[in-house]
């Protein structure tokens, strides 16, 4: 099956359990004003691969992964706007090496039939929880994330280990009111091992220039 | 830290230590020494003798562990002109003809105090005077004299002390060194003194090997005793570490921070038992709270060597030490045994000053005396072959390593070292012998480097490629672009960049590494020097990674002229590699048991792979995967980019950073632009 990355990193330290080799996969519904992967936006940018081609490459260094407990995660760009390649792509390495463990990192922004599809497949999920409500999904990233929330519900009752992730986004979600509702949001499930508060990457502008974009998080100015 | 040491640490670093120092203007002796035509043992005894005497005893408050110098210059003992001389008559000597780059045999000098060598010096002297040995009689009245004014400054330090009323000081040095240390803080003053002396006699790149097994006994039975608990065992031996770095800056290197106080820890014992200990685990802790240059820890570690030991080492990388280096007993030592070392002696390894190994007190081997630039064999191999085939680029290029070392092993044929009596003392079998350690030890074995490694492995993979495979240009052609810096063709400079390189686990690059490196290893097989010695190739490069980047032109491989190669053994500079794990993997394809020398692995780890706890344990597994896949040697550097920058546009801000540059660590700042503009360059993964 064929679909587009626009990286493989290997030995990434900081996308699960081990050391891991992140998949990097074309193409984001979402448009958040701080992105710092701004290249893995457009769904026709990166490149064509395949999962047997991923799959070869992760091979390569499958000793040292299996070795020291560490796996395969799927980063993007929105893994799961890719749900089908993605499922092939974790069946694919799995077939060839069962030892090692599957993550995803997610917004959760997916059909509830997608986001299960890959989710059901994985060792460990990484679910961003960025707002506590919709109004900020849709100020801030440009959706209606009706489904996130929808997911998010889903995976706290599948007994799925998960860690949220939280970009912390100085004015825009770093208040305590809306760190506390977005804990209360994730309350109550017994399969959230953690919950992670990113600091906001300044360096992150730096690539809009090599994209010919420019780079406008709109809160920076809000801040002065 | 206790607040003593605290004190001790920051004063240090502040060269509070300068202030004691003056200027001493050594001609006058040197003159003396052409005038009277004196012997190159006299002048190397006389010369000791005179610094010492020259030495000012002082102390920096709140020390316990004495010694330090005063004076900045270490009398020069032969001229220019008497050196180049010799050398014209055909004498070829290793770098400055004294003995360096050595790791001494401190545990008998500590364990019997130097009175009882004086005893020993005195009975073969009677022998030699009596079966008419005039050389060693020569040798033994000189080395009795050198350790007399070892005694005589001891001595004056013992009673400066009483005067300052400093009485521990004075107690210790009633003891030591003329009689065996008793306890480990005794053990400790010993060594420093020991080691101290080396660098007042000239030699230097002054190692100071396996420290956690020869002061363990004293560990042991202080502890055993209740004199000392692993607090206060820290704490002394962090008093000692921080005396490392008191003198180094007066210490000859390439480099500040080159000065070969290399610590090793771990292994195995002279029995074949595990020997990592108690010490050991203290001497880590000890630097990771240190947090300086000196000592420069490496490790010895093996395919059984547990997680948690390699974790230990890498809580001091995580610090930006650019150490531990890790060395490979499943590879050095069947390594030093396929050279000829004893079993017990190649399981006593250690390294000399960088990397290159040793057995402390026994070898007089001289591991880095000369190097062969692959880089240089290759490009003088592409303009001197009409190749039809790949093959013969290979075969020609193999032709031309084999005719530069060939050259070498003539060269050093007959190598002359000139004497260190000290040394010689505090060296197994010198007294015994009655020669002098420069004479030869047990071992006399000359180590080679192999320069630019991965530039050459890139340079014929992408000559395969581009003429052999997709027939982009003829040989001619590309030879003539390597003069010009591919002016006019970048898309051949392009191809060339895009050729398969090694550092990715790919084959097609780390095979023709495999043959590289087999060949290497084996081109000096049967080759001896005149003392009885192999040559011993290996993958390090010290300097002459620079250096010899300035001898060629651009290579094949897309590097532009003026670019220097790779430190040691290490991917390519800017060259894309998919990770750290690619590069071991690449890295460990070789069969490295022949090229043991020394040189290491070197690879970058951005700062931020610590940013979580658990980071630690992953760049350990990192390392222990390098060493089951039998990689000989390791080092890491944890930089970050934009760091070094700033370090160089605003270096006050910086004086701490440390940073591995080849074979050891250093403050970032104190190096010249060429070194730092190296690192800068190096692939960060």
């Amino acid at each position: 099956m064929t679909g587009r990355i626009f990286e493989i990193r290997e030995f990434t330290l900081q996308d699960g359990p081990g050391p891991r080799v992140t998949v990097f996969m074309q193409g984001c519904p979402l448009r958040c004003a701080w992105c710092h992967n701004p290249e893995g936006q457009e769904f026709a940018g990166g490149r064509e691969t395949t999962d047997s081609e991923i799959a070869d490459e992760v091979m390569r260094i499958a000793d040292f992964l299996v070795m020291s407990g560490g796996g395969v995660t799927l980063s993007g760009g929105e893994p799961l706007a890719q749900a089908d390649f993605a499922a092939a792509i974790i069946d694919q390495i799995r077939m060839r090496e069962p030892r090692l463990t599957h993550a995803v990192e997610t917004s959760g922004y997916a059909t509830p039939e997608d986001y299960r599809k890959v989710v059901s497949r994985l060792d460990l999920v990484y679910q961003d929880v960025k707002f506590p409500d919709l109004e900020g999904y849709r100020r801030w990233t440009g959706v209606d994330a009706a489904p996130v929330f929808e997911n998010i519900r889903w995976l706290k009752a599948s007994g799925l280990p998960f860690i949220a992730r939280v970009p912390c986004i100085p004015t825009v979600n770093d208040s305590r009111e809306t760190k506390d509702a977005i804990m209360r949001l994730l309350d109550g499930a017994d399969n959230l091992l953690d919950v992670e508060f990113l600091p906001y990457n300044p360096m992150a502008g730096a690539k809009y220039a090599r994209l010919g974009r420019k780079y406008e998080p709109r809160f920076v100015k809000l801040k002065s | 830290m206790t607040d003593r040491i605290k004190s001790l640490l920051d004063r240090t670093f502040d060269k509070e230590q300068k202030k004691f120092r003056r200027d001493v203007d050594w001609t006058a002796l040197l003159e003396r020494f052409v005038a009277e035509g004196a012997s190159d043992i006299v002048r190397a005894r006389k010369g000791l003798e005179e610094m010492l005497k020259a030495e000012t005893p002082a102390f920096m408050d709140g020390e316990r562990i004495a010694f330090l110098r005063t004076v900045k210059q270490i009398p020069e003992l032969h001229t220019d002109e008497e050196m180049n001389a010799r050398r014209a008559a055909g004498v070829a000597f290793g770098e400055k003809g004294v003995i360096f780059n050595l790791t001494a045999d401190f545990a008998p000098a500590i364990r019997d105090g130097l009175g009882a060598r004086l005893d020993e010096i005195a009975a073969r002297l009677v022998a030699c005077r009596a079966s008419g040995d005039a050389e060693g009689v020569e040798f033994l009245e000189n080395a009795a004299l050198c350790v007399e004014a070892v005694l005589d400054l001891a001595g004056r330090y013992r009673k400066a002390a009483e005067e300052a009323g400093l009485a521990d000081i004075a107690a210790t040095l009633v003891q030591v060194p003329l009689n065996g240390a008793r306890t480990f803080h005794e053990a400790l003053q010993s060594l420093r003194i020991l080691h101290y002396a080396m660098w007042c006699e000239g030699e230097y790149h002054c190692g100071l090997g396996r420290i956690d097994q020869y002061l363990y006994p004293y560990y042991e039975a202080d502890v055993e005793a209740g004199r000392l608990t692993q607090e206060t065992a820290l704490e002394e031996l962090e008093e000692f570490f921080i005396a490392c770095n008191r003198d180094s800056d007066l210490y000859i290197g390439v480099q500040q921070g080159d000065n070969g106080q290399s610590v090793m820890l771990g292994g195995l014992t002279r029995d074949g038992n595990s020997a990592f200990n108690e010490l050991s685990r203290l001497c880590l802790k000890a630097c990771g709270e240190l947090k300086l240059v000196d000592p420069k820890i490496n490790m010895r570690v093996d395919k059984s060597t547990p997680l948690e030991i390699y974790r230990l080492g890498t809580e001091l990388t995580k610090e930006g030490l650019g150490f531990p280096q890790y060395a490979n007993d499943d590879v050095v030592i069947p390594a030093l045994l396929r050279w000829g070392y004893e079993l017990e002696d190649a399981r006593d390894y250690s390294v000399a000053a960088c990397w290159e190994f040793l057995i402390p007190g026994c070898g007089m081997d001289i591991n880095n005396i000369d190097a062969v630039s692959f880089v240089g064999a290759l490009d003088a191999a592409l303009r001197n072959v009409m190749p039809s085939s790949f093959d013969d680029v290979k075969r020609a290029f193999f032709e031309e390593i084999q005719r530069r070392a060939d050259a070498l092993v003539e060269k050093y044929r007959h190598v002359e070292i000139l004497p260190g009596p000290f040394v010689s003392v505090i060296s197994t079998g010198c007294i015994e012998n009655a020669r002098d350690l420069s004479k030869g030890g047990k071992y006399n074995n000359f180590g080679i480097h192999g320069t630019g490694l991965a530039v050459a492995v890139d340079s014929l993979a992408s000559v395969r490629e581009l003429v052999f495979e997709k027939r982009l240009v003829t040989l001619q052609e590309l030879v003539a672009l390597l003069d010009t810096d591919f002016a006019g063709r970048p898309d051949i400079l392009a191809a060339a960049k895009a050729a398969p390189k090694m550092g990715n686990a790919d084959s097609r690059a780390d095979d023709l590494a495999k043959e590289l490196v087999q060949f290497w290893g084996h081109a000096f097989d049967g080759k001896r020097n005149d003392r009885g010695g192999v040559f011993r190739p290996g993958t390090g490069s010290a300097m002459y990674y620079v250096w010899h980047a300035r001898e060629v032109p651009a290579s094949a491989d897309g590097r532009l002229k003026g670019q220097p190669f790779s430190a040691n053994y290490a991917p390519s500079l800017d060259v894309p590699v998919k990770g750290p794990v690619s590069v071991v993997k690449s890295f460990t394809e070789p069969d490295l048991v022949p090229v043991a020398n020394g040189g290491p692995l070197t690879i970058e780890i951005h700062d931020s792979a610590f940013l979580q706890p658990d980071g630690v344990d992953k760049v350990a597994q990192l390392v222990k995967y390098f060493i089951e896949r039998g990689g000989h040697q390791m080092q890491i550097n944890t930089i970050n980019r934009l760091t070094l920058l700033d370090a160089q546009a605003h270096p006050e801000l910086h004086r701490h950073l440390i940073v591995r540059v080849w074979g050891w660590s250093g403050y970032f700042i104190e190096l010249d632009k060429c070194y730092q503009d190296q690192i800068i360059k190096r692939v960060e993964l």
